[in-house]
């Protein structure tokens, strides 16, 4: 399982991108997860990490440069709300879920 | 891309020639008056390299496709334009100061559209010289100091009939190879730490004064280029003090200097406008749009850290939940939100420039810019108001330091009794830094003073098409064509 972490650019955000980031990472080494660039090929899941809802990050051109995505947008997975202490978590489950 | 270290590396191998307070600065890296100003732009590269901001502080160059600082960039499209305005914001967020660098951006984007038209009109080969020097600046990644500013002397005269013919940067000979100049520009940002100097016009000019019609590059450290580095409020407590900085890091404001060209040699391919006076108003009006674009971005990342400040200075103090100080800080955000509307405003309704570049909304940016010159002052104001009247008059860090006295300070200074009273000082005299001297000045004529941007908002006011509109909806019939108040 590869997979990368693309942030929006962290203009103004809502919430702390890098910690989100860092968390997950540190998660994913329990389920042997390899984090890699975004920019990198055969990427298998891409978090899309955008710290507002404006999620300046999601494009089409971003999602289609891996085989499965998820968007972050502030306090939302997916467009779904989700408390920012809650999103490592959540995204863990995500990434443990398509390692599976 | 270059890293911040190999930035300021770079720095340590240039020849720069600096005065200040009377002496020849021979290394300027490890100088203290200059060296928060350094490690501010250094920001700038480092950003870029950060996985979090690197959508924000990089780009592809239109020129080569390789990836580019976004410092280095002319922007294609809007999209470009918004994110130079974010860009801005996030960094000053990590500086709480003028980071510099985008005087220079700026004036590459200006000087790019303005060569492209004088050639389209003259014939003259500027444009394609300037896209070398472009490519050259983006693959070395190079810091460019903006220069537009001259002394100007006497204002109510051209730049021709002045006493002294140096007041405004002028073509004293061309040669078969170049041209030589004389003059200065002041108040130049972040002049002394960069790489290399871009010259532009300082306003609109007439046919007598074809000679200072001239825009060109040269490096830091070319012969016959001089820097006399700028005082600012308190610049001594960076002799001997830390926590009395404020911003030890970083500084404030842009580390001004005045640069002077005595009888500097250009050659020709670094020349980009010699002469064509008829475009020296183009110019400065690309470039003051594009940096009046800016302070909607930059300032507000300052104010989002002066924001952050005085709260917690009114946390430190106790009063954080107190209505009134909640009311202020309310208004903080407020005026802060108010000008990043600006600066988005201006670049989402962006428009294209016959050189394909994309140029922002010129009246928004121009109100933007007036605004910040009176916002930037009423939020200084409030967090000085909430912060209260030891902005003024704190003792020194050295008392508090001090094996004797030390303990009156720390017990009397103290606020909340779970914060050490340093962490008050440190606050307070972050905000002291802010909203103080130079700081607020630089707010008010930094990227022109106030005037410049309300002749640019009356010149683009349409106030016949508002007067129109006005006449109508009044039942007045329109006047007959030719008569008077058509």
């Amino acid at each position: 399982m590869r997979f990368a972490i693309r942030y929006c650019g962290s203009c103004n955000p809502h919430t702390d991108v890098r910690r989100i980031g860092e968390k997950l990472k540190e998660k994913a080494q329990a389920i042997n997860a390899q984090v890699v660039s975004p920019q990198a090929e055969d990427v298998d899941f891409l978090v899309i990490l955008c710290g507002c809802p404006i999620a300046c990050g999601d494009k089409p051109e971003i999602r289609s440069s891996a085989k499965e995505h998820v968007v972050v947008a502030g306090e939302a997975v997916n467009y779904t709300p989700t408390a920012e202490k809650d999103i490592p978590e959540t995204l863990f489950k995500m990434l443990t879920a398509k390692a599976k | 891309m270059k890293t911040g270290k190999e930035y300021i590396d770079s720095l340590r191998e240039l020849k720069t020639k600096i005065y200040y307070m009377g002496k020849r600065v021979d290394n300027m890296v490890e100088h203290p008056a200059i060296r928060p100003h350094i490690n501010a732009a250094a920001v700038t590269y480092e950003m870029a390299h950060d996985p979090v901001h690197e959508e924000l502080l990089t780009a592809t160059s239109h020129l080569t496709g390789e990836k580019i600082n976004r410092f280095t960039h002319t922007p294609q499209n809007t999209e470009d334009l918004i994110k130079k305005v974010k860009m801005l914001r996030a960094i000053g967020q990590n500086t709480g100061t003028c980071f510099q660098r985008c005087v220079g951006m700026d004036a590459l984007i200006a000087t790019n559209s303005t060569t492209y038209e004088i050639d389209q009109q003259k014939g003259t080969n500027y444009h394609k010289n300037f896209l070398e020097y472009l490519k050259m600046i983006q693959s070395k990644d190079l810091m460019v100091a903006g220069a537009m500013t001259d002394p100007k002397g006497d204002r109510s005269l051209a730049p021709s009939k002045q006493a002294d013919p140096d007041l405004f940067v002028h073509i004293v000979e061309r040669r078969k190879d170049g041209i030589i100049v004389r003059g200065a520009k002041t108040h130049i940002t972040g002049a002394v730490n960069s790489h290399e100097i871009l010259v532009m016009p300082t306003m609109a000019m007439g046919p007598d004064d074809t000679d200072y019609a001239v825009s060109f590059a040269i490096p830091t450290d070319a012969p016959g280029v001089l820097f006399v580095f700028g005082r600012q409020t308190n610049d001594t407590r960076k002799e001997d003090c830390q926590i009395d900085q404020g911003n030890v890091q970083f500084g404030i404001v842009g580390g001004e200097a005045l640069i002077v060209f005595d009888n500097a040699f250009v050659p020709w391919e670094r020349v980009f406008m010699c002469g064509e006076h008829e475009f020296a108003g183009l110019l400065v009006e690309r470039f003051a749009t594009y940096h009046r674009q800016n302070y909607g971005g930059c300032k507000t990342g300052l104010a989002d850290v002066l924001i952050g400040a005085t709260f917690t200075a009114a946390q430190y103090q106790g009063v954080d939940r107190a209505s009134h100080i909640r009311d202020k800080i309310v208004e903080m955000v407020h005026l802060t939100e108010t000008l990043y509307c600006g600066s988005i405003a201006c670049s989402k309704e962006g428009h294209k420039l016959p050189s394909g570049q994309y140029f922002p909304h010129p009246l928004l940016a121009n109100t933007t810019k007036l605004n910040v010159g009176r916002f930037m002052y009423e939020i200084s104001r409030l967090s000085q108001d909430i912060t209260g009247g030891l902005l003024a008059t704190l003792p020194s860090e050295k008392d508090l330091k001090h094996p004797e006295i030390g303990k009156y300070v720390e017990k009397y200074f103290k606020g909340i009794a779970d914060v050490p009273t340093e962490d008050r000082i440190r606050i307070i005299r972050l905000i002291e830094n802010m909203t103080g001297g130079t700081a607020l000045v630089e707010a008010m004529h930094g990227a022109g003073s106030p005037q410049a941007q309300r002749i640019m908002v009356l010149r683009q006011a349409n106030l016949e098409y508002k007067k129109r509109l006005a006449t109508k909806i009044a039942g007045i019939k329109e006047p007959k064509e030719g008569t008077k108040n058509t």
